[in-house]
């Protein structure tokens, strides 16, 4: 493939807040790129569901819980669209599909404006460099006002928004879009809005329109000299100068472009068709690093060129009926049909066997994924996030972003069918998403599932219960405790078995502080040889097994560093295994000293409310524990932010919603780990007695 | 009182100590400067100087969203946790922000009935008891005598202390006392009226006092301009 064919190349994201109307957008674009013959409404009478959202589950609930990949042309450009799922529970597929994106569209609701769920992506845009466009969605709603969203991209945000249209009406009125680069008005005429007139910007509009004409060029001229000559000089300025200018500010972050209308009045979808070719970048503009695993893990530019080695990224499994089907990046080479590939985590070969490009449920086969492209290959073994290389070459993709659970839930399955069946969709859920962990607990024979909310475990439950035919018995969900210590303890600790058999003989000394950033971290400063340098690792060992299970209420430890500084040995007695022994004993004794405390995960809640419920919400958030941050009020709607710990926000949603007649909702995510206040320290200790009690 | 600033109080242990109060429970003041010398930064420490006392402080604010507003906070906590270290402040910042509610508004949707109701319903619920309000960047332009009589009898009733930032520009006329003259007829509702102003290398907060006679300024304390931090005149 030639670069020209590369530079006409859009791999896009859509993210968004809950609702903002980015999965009706996504089904407008692929039914004006013609890749769908009839419009099916997210929760449409005809019962069919959104084409991207192709999982039974997705479309009785109305949300995109799987990205879902696809693709469709527009103006001799191949877009690749990513769907991507705006519930917070579900931000791994987010971060996925950004890690792969060139480019994004950031809906916002022209209602809503910037949502607490936009900024959570936001951030993540920020984090992958990600350059975006903004699409004011719903201008036909009661309440529209870019105007609104616009100043809160620059104030929420910290954006710097430049409208590149305004719009010809609002509300009920809303017609189409001013177009400030060509100065025309935009209308979309017949049922579909298929057909675009172009037509003199009105009378009315005129004055509004030069000025945020003059507004849009001010922000723009300073990405372009050509553009500020242009301006200086007051000579006709070319649309392409222009849309130069703005391609130059977006690649680099330093604008962002608005475009609005409204996707389910099929309002404005052509012109911001138009903006991704125009506006967002290619596969060519855009540096992508891989590490060379051969020299330390340096930066490696990999070259969009399709003869140069191929290296690929899996970002996505999905279990179809056909296998498993991961849907893969091509970031340099091509990767074609019956050709070698390495998975560079396991390091085994891999021939390329049936190669597809998607189109939600439905694919197409193809030869061969040139550098640039997305597509999905069926029948390889591997784990979301793993790379491709050809062999010869040792470079492997970054590692992805990847935030700990916070919540688990034990799960029986209600028969042996069920067993079985389980254990085969859990390895299947594990392998597609790294937030998903499983483990066994042997004491208490029960599963524990983990993940990123109550939302995202019920979703793994329903899917095993429709996809796999499992019954399942739940149990009560659990936060996922941790415990830390909060002041220095010395510890001094021989441990000395001489009774019978080989001795056993090793004195650690030391200390053990907070050390809040770190996990874990282990210092020798032992001088002299009393400890021989041979068994200080295996008191590190014996240090870091403790810190797997606290010995005060057997949580995971964490935030502690441990100085060795002194210790002694036997020339006969002392072994690796005596030094871990000692480890232990020290790490108890001195832990106990260090004024342990229990940490609790606290998750960040945004509820936004009608303003008649702002008290009762409030009283909600207070009665659980919570933090109030503060509050935003918008005219008819407020929203309220907290930080509450996870323990009390089970159930949150049916609370909220007879509080409210189910006019509010609320988003969570998770914010820090922070101190449980003593008196809920003895409810815990005591619940988890008794569950000691009841299983022993 | 102003002086007494950051002098070691017991940490969000409410009883704060009278010589320490500022304003006077029912009282209005306000801090008059230009955009950018230093307004929010004198506001948010004397709210954190009342959070450190125990009380708990209402801040308003129709400019920023919330995130704004609690980054000025993060950022003083930062430099007083550097110049005042016994304070404690990083370990005692999340028992210092239950004293800290934020509350904002789209300019638009602003008003002092709106922000009656919402503070009536924090008391009311027993969700929010604050002592001290404070409202940065406020515009007087809009108004009436009736209105701030009514935040008044509002203030007295729930014994609060209400601090008012407010924008100044540098050509406006002022009188003797530097007040730009359209904030002449309010100045008579206030118990204090701070103004900020650099000179040299100090940005001075200078506390006016009007009389018969016309009136005075005084330099109570100055900032630091490389970090905003009140300093005493002694310093």
């Amino acid at each position: 493939m030639t670069s020209n064919k590369i530079m006409k190349v859009r791999n896009i994201g859509i993210s968004a807040h809950i609702d903002s109307g980015k999965t009706t957008l996504t089904e407008r674009i692929l039914f004006l790129t013609k890749r769908i013959h009839r419009i099916h409404e997210v929760r449409g009478k005809d019962g069919v569901g959104a084409t991207m959202d192709s999982m039974d589950l997705e479309k009785e609930r109305g949300i995109t819980i799987a990205s879902a990949a696809t693709y469709c042309t527009w103006k001799n450009h191949e877009i690749n669209i990513i769907d991507t799922p705006g519930h917070v529970d579900f931000t791994i597929e987010v971060e996925r599909a950004l890690r792969v994106m060139d480019g994004s569209v950031l809906v916002l609701c022209g209602v809503g404006g910037v949502q607490s769920q936009s900024i959570t992506v936001d951030i993540q845009m920020k984090r992958y460099n990600v350059p975006c466009i903004a699409f004011i969605n719903k201008c036909d709603r009661s309440g529209a006002n870019p105007n609104r969203v616009i100043a809160q991209l620059r104030d929420k945000l910290g954006h710097n928004p430049v409208a590149l249209q305004i719009p010809i009406g609002l509300e009920s009125a809303h017609e189409g879009v001013v177009d400030l680069v060509s100065m025309k008005a935009l209308y979309f005429e017949d049922e579909f809005g298929q057909e675009v007139r172009e037509a003199e910007i009105p009378d009315s509009l005129m004055e509004e329109a030069r000025r945020a004409r003059e507004e849009m060029l001010d922000a723009v001229s300073i990405f372009s000299d050509e553009l500020t000559e242009a301006i200086l000089e007051e000579s006709e300025i070319e649309e392409a100068v222009i849309r130069s200018a703005i391609r130059q500010g977006l690649s680099q972050r330093g604008l962002t472009p608005v475009m609005m209308g409204s996707a389910y009045k099929n309002k404005g979808i052509q012109p911001l068709l138009d903006g991704f070719c125009h506006y967002l970048p290619s596969p060519l503009d855009i540096e992508n690093y891989a590490l060379d695993i051969e020299d330390n893990e340096a930066k490696v530019l990999l070259k969009p060129d399709t003869t140069a080695p191929l290296v690929a990224l899996a970002f996505k499994l999905e279990d179809t009926p056909y296998g498993q089907l991961t849907y893969i990046r091509v970031y340099q080479g091509q990767l074609a049909k019956s050709e070698t590939m390495i998975n560079m985590r396991t390091g085994k070969k891999i021939k390329i066997g049936r190669i597809v490009r998607m189109h939600a449920s439905k694919m197409e086969d193809v030869e061969v994924i040139p550098s640039g492209f997305i597509g999905a290959l069926f029948g390889i073994d591997c784990a979301s996030g793993d790379t491709f290389v050809a062999p010869g070459i040792n470079v492997s993709m970054s590692s992805m972003y990847v935030p700990e659970p916070v919540i688990s839930l034990a799960i029986k399955p209600k028969d042996h069918k069920s067993e079985t069946n389980m254990s085969k969709a859990l390895n299947r859920f594990v392998k597609e998403d790294p937030t998903f962990n499983t483990s066994f607990n042997e004491e208490t024979g029960e599963t524990l599932i983990s993940g990123m909310g109550e939302l995202h475990l019920e979703i793994y439950l329903e899917r095993m219960r429709r996809e796999y035919n499992v019954e399942i018995i739940t149990g009560e969900p659990r936060v996922a405790y941790r415990e830390t210590i909060t002041q220095k303890a010395d510890f001094d600790y021989i441990h000395k078995k001489q009774t019978g058999g080989a001795g056993q003989f090793g004195r650690v000394a030391g200390y053990m502080e907070p050390e809040p950033d770190v996990e874990f971290e282990f210092d020798n400063k032992v001088t002299g040889g009393n400890i021989p340098t041979q068994y200080i690792p295996a008191c590190e060992k014996g240090f870091a097994e403790c810190m797997k299970k606290g010995p005060w209420m057997k949580y995971p430890v964490n935030g502690i560093r441990v100085v060795l500084n002194d210790g002694a040995s036997h020339a006969v007695d002392s072994s690796e295994m005596a030094f871990q022994a000692a480890a232990r004993g020290a790490f108890q004794q001195a832990y106990a000293k260090a004024r342990p405390v229990l940490l609790e995960p606290v998750m960040k809640v945004v509820v936004e409310t009608p303003g008649e419920y702002f008290g009762n919400v409030m009283g909600s958030l207070n009665q659980r524990r919570g933090m109030i941050v503060g509050s935003h009020d918008e005219g008819a709607t407020s929203s309220i932010e907290a930080d509450v710990p996870l323990a009390e926000m089970f159930g949150y949603a049916t609370v909220l919603r007879s509080l409210t007649q189910g006019k509010a909702q609320f988003t969570m995510e998770f914010s820090a780990y922070k101190e449980v206040p003593k008196s809920i320290v003895a409810e815990i200790e005591k619940k988890r007695a008794s569950a000691d009690h009841s299983n022993a | 009182m102003i002086k007494n600033i950051f002098n070691i109080p017991p940490v969000g242990q409410p009883g704060m100590d009278p010589t320490t109060d500022i304003v006077a429970p029912g009282g209005f003041a306000a801090i008059l400067a230009r955009a950018g010398v230093g307004k929010t930064a004198l506001l948010v420490q004397i709210a954190i100087n009342s959070m450190l006392w125990g009380k708990n402080v209402l801040h308003i604010s129709t400019a920023d969203p919330v995130d704004k507003v609690d980054l000025w906070y993060r950022e003083m906590f930062q430099r007083l946790n550097q110049e005042h270290a016994a304070l404690e402040i990083n370990r005692n910042r999340d028992q210092l922000l239950r004293h800290r509610f934020i509350m904002t508004f789209e300019t638009e949707s602003f008003s002092i009935a709106k922000l009656k109701k919402r503070v009536d319903e924090l008391i009311s619920q027993n969700i929010f008891i604050p002592a001290v309000i404070i409202i940065d960047d406020f515009s007087f332009d809009a108004v009436s005598e009736e209105e701030l009589a009514d935040i008044k009898s509002f203030v007295e009733h729930n014994r609060l202390a209400f601090w008012f930032t407010i924008r100044t520009h540098r050509d406006e006329p002022t009188g003797q006392t530097k007040i730009p003259t359209r904030l002449t007829p309010m100045a008579r509702w206030f118990d204090l009226i701070l103004r900020l102003e650099p000179d040299n290398d100090r940005i001075y907060v200078r506390q006016v006092s009007i009389d018969e006679n016309g009136g005075a300024n005084t330099d109570i304390l100055f900032l630091d301009p490389s970090t905003l931090l009140i300093r005493q005149m002694a310093e």
